[in-house]
């Protein structure tokens, strides 16, 4: 009996147990992944015809995923030093962006057209309130509902956490009610930023331009498709206040209808038309609000995208996928995407923003590599992680590590936060849910508790969901990534970089 | 020694009536004294002083929950935008009602629970809540207060939380995808008894294979998973809970070619012809879920089950609940029951003594699914409609609200908790909203003119929107005063060597 539980034990370790099981479940993944995009011979067609979009979407997914790789890294800090999944991480990401468009919101200047933009410092100096705010709530969470579990099961600690990510996630909610004050009087006039409608998704305002950066490199004849054309007048139109999303949609369906063959037309129009019918569901968080449905900054905003055919299938449009106005302006790049491509291969963009974005994520993981080697406190951290009694018995301030350790990592989802606002444009109150499980996938593929590995598995994650958004389909973004995190649990719970044992107690 | 004047539950016992008097007010003190009196009864025990000191407890209970009834019906009324309320539920006899069932339901509970003859005094619990629940729907239909909706849907999740208490409390793994096979026992009556599918089979058919989709969901997600750590198997049962809304959400054109034959037809350039297609191979692809609209109308369980007759309904749903109980009370003392309790406390020194850890942990997952399942099914005939918005990850965390608050891998606590954390989520801050509304009406916004700042504060105050902070706190709040719950798990003993 024992030794048949052994060998049974030792042929799942095997490399041929391992594929054996691996080509039955890739079947399963291509016949059961057809309805959420998986169509092999589409997608390599796709990619033949136009490999700029490949190159497009791993700009995408990069920017993307330096996002995710920085809250990644506030998991995994966490996770290694105190063995608690902090769900509250991702929420503190989302009250950053919140914390960076209110300091940033005294600078803001509106256009004649009505977008709102601030100066480049005015975004610098906020990264340090985001950073700043987000570690205070990351200490504060860890002092009151961490700190006295520190000895507790496990399970207590996690719900707990998950806790407080709900009562973060209710705050959030609550700081866009302050949007209202702003009618109280002009001394509240920088609160106008967040729109009448607490739950609605808040706009961020425009910080660089989309110039693409390869156009100064590489000079050619800006030749507008049609495509382009018809989303200028959709934004147009939206910026005068005289569209509605379903107007913008309608735009965006027109121009799919004067640029593709007709095939092509009957199969991006059928998710379009869908998505004009999501946007009249109104948002169930805003029950109490008869003014639900999403207001001229998101049509604004959406319009935006439309009208600069960037096919930035961002996180929190794709987070938010039940949310009517976030789908609009999902679907509406990708729809304008479809439609340009019949006509002329994607140019690939590389704005100021991805640059930034990527460098930001850089230079803050270099600076942490930095911290944890070669500080005393990043000494203290490795040898609480290492063994939290003997750290005790040594002389070092366990708890003081601890709290710097959320520190950290709140500080990291605070510029997390900041980066989304700057490179996404909108944010809502919901969006830290679906962050915290793609940055926590992103962590345990890189191997928790190993920073080398968050960094590498949030790119990956990142690139992942851009192709998915482009390739697959935008609706099931999260599910493919939901994928990902359950088969690297099944063959490989240690992660790609991780090297201590699954089950460490 | 010092005595305790109140220990937590029966302090709590008693907040919770005065308050939830204060806001509801009317006949509903009668219920509310009846709730608070069985769990000051239920906190007590033969070491606490039996049913004196439940006597004491419950005087003070049912005192301050009339008080505050008093208070609600006479000077909160005042208030401009409360309804009116008929004189009967004024008078005297609502009070005194209130008073005596109170002190009547803690003593006579207390003193059951401290009988020599424990079968016997369980067997009196057990009476006395099957009274009360039986008389619910004609103490509804005589006061005419419209609860038996809301009741219904507590029941509903009542159910799940005895599904989850299965799976967090006994065994001690964290699920926090429930919503899912909530989700898939409502999909499942809705394939199987609506117009849209064009099927209509008996609703006692449909509940056990909706609890049997549940439960073989839940050994295709638990089987990979489970063997690994418990945190892990958190966040993919999230991910779980996740994924499965989103299927249903787009589960609307669905075409599925046998992908081998797919990439031999592409690579060898030839056209559609040698496909072979499985699925939605007609000119329009299959719509299985019919997207966001979801699926109305489901058909009813039977002739006297329509809309507005919520008696049937609420029997069903009762019945349902109560054999769910049953059964998982004779679940948890069974050989399965017990190594599910073993596991949790400690894993290692369960294998140890020949505990299957993992057979354990995925009959545990499949059981739990099974009811969330049924939950499902009863949800989907009674609303009568199903759409993927219905099953949003808030669920999930209310259940587990539910099961954390009355105390995991206690059955009637978790049935206490269920009641009380819907009821204060479905009535309560509905009521309360309407009372601070009429008080800033009275106060601030007559001094304050500025609209703007009274439109801000009026949002702000707006209590509808704070239950996700509610369910929060009482996570956190629980979690670190009292893991235990309210109504802890009592530790069964068992005679030795059996």
């Amino acid at each position: 009996m024992q030794t048949a539980a052994n060998s049974r034990a030792g042929l799942r370790q095997s490399p041929i147990w391992r594929i054996l099981l691996a080509i039955p479940i890739i079947y399963v993944v291509l016949l059961l992944g057809q309805p959420a995009g998986l169509d092999l011979p589409k997608i390599v067609d796709t990619i033949r015809n136009d490999p700029g979009i490949l190159l497009q979407q791993l700009i995408n997914g990069l920017a993307n995923g330096a996002i995710i790789a920085i809250i990644a890294l506030g998991y995994t800090l966490v996770y290694g030093i105190i063995e608690l999944v902090n769900f509250a991480n991702s929420d503190v990401f989302m009250l950053g962006t919140f914390t960076a468009l209110l300091s940033m919101s005294p600078f803001i200047i509106m256009s004649e057209n009505g977008g709102a933009s601030v100066p480049w410092w005015a975004a610098l100096i906020a990264f340090f309130p985001a950073m700043g705010i987000g570690a205070l709530l990351n200490v504060t969470i860890e002092r009151v509902a961490y700190r006295k579990l520190r000895n507790a099961p496990k399970l207590i600690v996690l719900i707990s956490a998950l806790g407080m990510s709900f009562i973060l996630q209710n705050i959030g909610l609550q700081l866009g009610s302050l949007g209202k004050l702003a009618q109280a009087g002009p001394q509240f006039s920088i609160f106008s930023i967040l729109g009448s409608n607490n739950a609605a998704p808040k706009s961020f305002p425009s910080v660089f331009s989309n110039d693409n950066l390869l156009e100064y490199v590489f000079p050619s004849e800006p030749t507008p498709t049609p495509a382009a054309d018809a989303g200028g007048a959709a934004a147009a139109g939206a910026v005068a206040g005289e569209l509605s999303e379903d107007a913008v949609m309608a735009t965006a369906n027109a121009a799919i209808d004067a640029t593709m063959v007709a095939d092509e037309a009957t199969r991006a129009a059928a998710p379009t038309e869908v998505v004009a019918a999501d946007a009249e569901v109104t948002p169930e968080v805003a029950v109490a609000d008869a003014e639900a449905t999403p207001e001229a900054p998101v049509a604004d905003a959406a319009a935006e995208i439309v009208a600069t055919e960037e096919p930035t299938p961002d996180i929190i449009a794709t987070m938010n996928a039940e949310n009517g106005g976030q789908d609009v302006m999902a679907e509406a790049p990708a729809a304008t995407n479809e439609a340009g491509q019949s006509i002329e291969r994607t140019k690939v963009r590389i704005t100021f923003k991805d640059l930034l974005v990527i460098s930001v994520a850089v230079v803050l993981m270099l600076v942490l590599r930095w911290f944890i080697a070669n500080t005393k406190m990043g000494k203290a951290m490795r040898a609480t992680a290492q063994n939290r009694d003997a750290a005790k018995i040594m002389g070092i301030d366990v708890d003081r590590v601890i709290a710097i350790t959320f520190a950290i990592g709140g500080a990291l989802a605070g510029a997390a936060g900041m980066m989304t606002g700057i490179y996404n444009g909108t944010f809502v109150f919901t969006m830290g849910f679906t962050a915290g499980l793609r940055s926590f996938t992103a962590a345990v593929l890189g191997g928790i508790g190993n920073i080398t590995g968050a960094a590498l598995g949030g790119i990956l994650i990142g690139i992942l969901a851009a192709f998915s958004d482009q390739f697959l389909s935008v609706r099931w973004t999260n599910a493919w990534i939901f994928l990902v995190l359950v088969l690297v649990m099944l063959f490989r719970p240690t992660g790609l970089l991780g090297k201590h044992g699954g089950e460490k107690a | 020694m010092k005595k305790q004047l109140f220990r937590g539950t029966e302090l709590l016992a008693i907040v919770l009536s005065a308050f939830l008097a204060l806001v509801m007010g009317r006949w509903s003190i009668i219920v509310i004294a009846a709730t608070g009196g069985a769990l000051v009864g239920l906190a007590q025990d033969r070491a606490s002083g039996g049913w004196k000191r439940a006597l004491q407890i419950g005087l003070i209970m049912s005192a301050a929950t009339v008080l505050m009834g008093w208070f609600h019906n006479n000077v909160l009324q005042l208030l401009p935008v409360q309804e009116t309320i008929n004189a009967s539920a004024r008078s005297l006899l609502t009070y005194v009602g209130a008073m005596a069932i109170g002190v009547f339901t803690s003593v006579a509970i207390a003193w059951l629970r401290c009988l020599e003859n424990q079968k016997a005094g369980r067997i009196g619990q057990l009476a006395i809540l099957a009274a009360y629940a039986i008389a619910f729907p004609f103490f509804d239909a005589v006061t005419g207060s419209v609860w038996m909706a809301t009741i219904i849907v507590c029941l509903i999740y009542a159910m799940q939380a005895q599904g989850l208490n299965i799976v967090a409390g006994f065994s001690g793994m964290l699920d926090l995808g429930y919503v899912a096979f909530f989700a898939i026992g409502g999909y499942t009556v809705a394939l199987m008894n609506s117009e849209f599918a064009g099927r209509h089979m008996p609703f006692m058919l449909i509940i056990w294979i909706a609890a049997a989709a549940a439960a073989l969901f839940g050994l295709l997600l638990g089987a990979p998973v489970i063997p690994l750590r418990g945190d892990y198997l958190a966040i993919v049962t999230l991910g779980f809970g996740e994924i499965v809304p989103i299927a249903f959400k787009n589960l609307e054109a669905i075409r599925i070619n046998e992908p081998i034959s797919a990439i031999i037809a592409w690579l060898s350039g030839k056209g559609a012809e040698t496909v072979t297609c499985l699925i939605g191979c007609g000119d329009t692809p299959y719509n299985l879920t019919n997207g966001t609209q979801g699926i109305s109308p489901i058909g009813s369980p039977g002739e006297s089950f329509v809309v507005g007759n919520y008696t049937p309904w609420y029997f069903l749903i009762l019945a349902m609940v109560v054999i769910s109980v049953f059964l998982i009370h004779q679940l948890r003392h069974s050989r399965i029951g017990r190594a599910m309790v073993a596991m949790r406390e400690d894993e290692l020194a369960a294998s140890a003594m020949g505990v299957p850890v993992t057979r354990i942990k995925l009959t545990a997952f499949m059981i739990g699914a099974m009811f969330s399942g049924f939950a499902g099914a009863f949800y989907g005939s009674y609303v009568s409609f199903i759409s993927p918005d219905a099953f949003d990850f808030s669920i999930s965390v209310i259940v587990l609200c539910m099961v954390i608050l009355g105390g995991s891998g206690s059955i009637i606590g978790v049935l206490m908790g269920a009641l009380v954390v819907k009821i204060i989520d479905l009535l309560v801050l509905d009521k309360l909203q309407v009372i601070i509304n009429g008080i800033m009406h009275v106060t601030v916004f007559k001094w304050n003119t500025n609209p703007g700042l009274n439109n801000f504060l009026e949002s702000l105050l707006n209590m509808t929107q704070y239950k996700l902070l509610l369910f929060g706190l009482i996570l956190v709040i629980m979690m670190i005063t009292r893991p235990q719950g309210l109504v802890p798990a009592s530790v069964a003993k068992y005679p030795e060597g059996k």
